[in-house]
């Protein structure tokens, strides 16, 4: 039971505190109330496209990036025109982590199409 | 202890729904609480594309936040399990007011669509944490 008392210890603290003890500094997404294909000008011609925001944190003790929706969907409409906008859109979340954790990386993916407004 | 750790890893961010749902975004400020008064977001269904009135002129992208502060003091080393903390959260981070902060920067917006809820959260060395609710959205006037 000693012996695990420094990983309880460190889980707990992580946990608190929002993955790293020292410095904590994480966008994560919440919610997206994204269009349907009848609610856009929609055409099957439309692209598909994808997104990609991250958030890692090392040894537990730093945190750091953005994985928020707004991260993805402006990755996903890079090189599109203003009045771009996505509809029929996944959000996937993907992990990763080495070393029971000590990088560990979340990634917030997203699939959609675009469609002109 | 190992698949606990992955674990954490993995899932330290909160998890992401856009169903509207209600789902709790209190500040968690542990330890022994001296004081609390704070606002977090709920739920919130939010304008889509077909919502917008026929008359709607789009307005570009808007961002708006509120945010909830927490400060947690410990009252004998952080690597001691037993150790307890002092603990006081405030704020108004809910979806009001990052709502009244969208429509403050961006004057005479009549509505947003295509929302998406984000959760910035700063935290140092577990002493100070701050939550912010973030809207970001497309405006029409």
């Amino acid at each position: 039971m000693r012996r695990l008392s420094l990983p309880l210890c460190l889980f707990s603290a992580a946990l608190l505190s929002g993955c790293g003890m020292l410095y904590t500094n994480i966008h994560m997404p919440r919610a997206y109330r994204t269009a349907a294909p009848s609610e856009v000008k929609s055409s099957g011609s439309d692209k598909t496209v994808e997104g990609k925001a991250c958030a890692r944190s090392v040894l537990f003790m730093v945190a750091w990036g953005d994985a928020s929706y707004a991260a993805a969907a402006r990755d996903a409409l890079k090189g599109e025109p203003p009045n771009a906008i996505l509809y029929d859109v996944k959000s996937d979340m993907a992990g990763k982590a080495y070393l029971v954790g000590l990088y560990a990386q979340t990634c917030t993916k997203l699939t959609g199409r675009v469609a002109l407004q | 202890m190992t698949t606990l750790l992955v674990l954490l890893a993995l899932a330290c961010p909160s998890i992401a729904q856009d169903d509207g749902a209600a789902r709790r975004g209190l500040i968690r400020p542990g330890g022994i609480l001296l004081f609390f008064d704070s606002v977090g977001p709920m739920s919130y269904v939010a304008m889509t594309p077909k919502d917008l009135p026929a008359d709607a002129v789009p307005a570009g992208e808007v961002f708006g936040k509120g945010c909830q502060h927490g400060v947690s003091i410990p009252l004998g080393s952080p690597l001691n399990r037993s150790t307890q903390s002092l603990s006081a959260a405030a704020g108004r981070g809910g979806y009001e007011k990052a709502l009244k902060q969208l429509r403050e920067r961006h004057p005479g917006l009549r509505g947003i669509y295509d929302v998406k809820i984000d959760e910035h959260t700063i935290s140092i060395l577990g002493f100070y944490r701050r939550v912010c609710a973030e809207i970001t959205a497309r405006g029409f006037k």
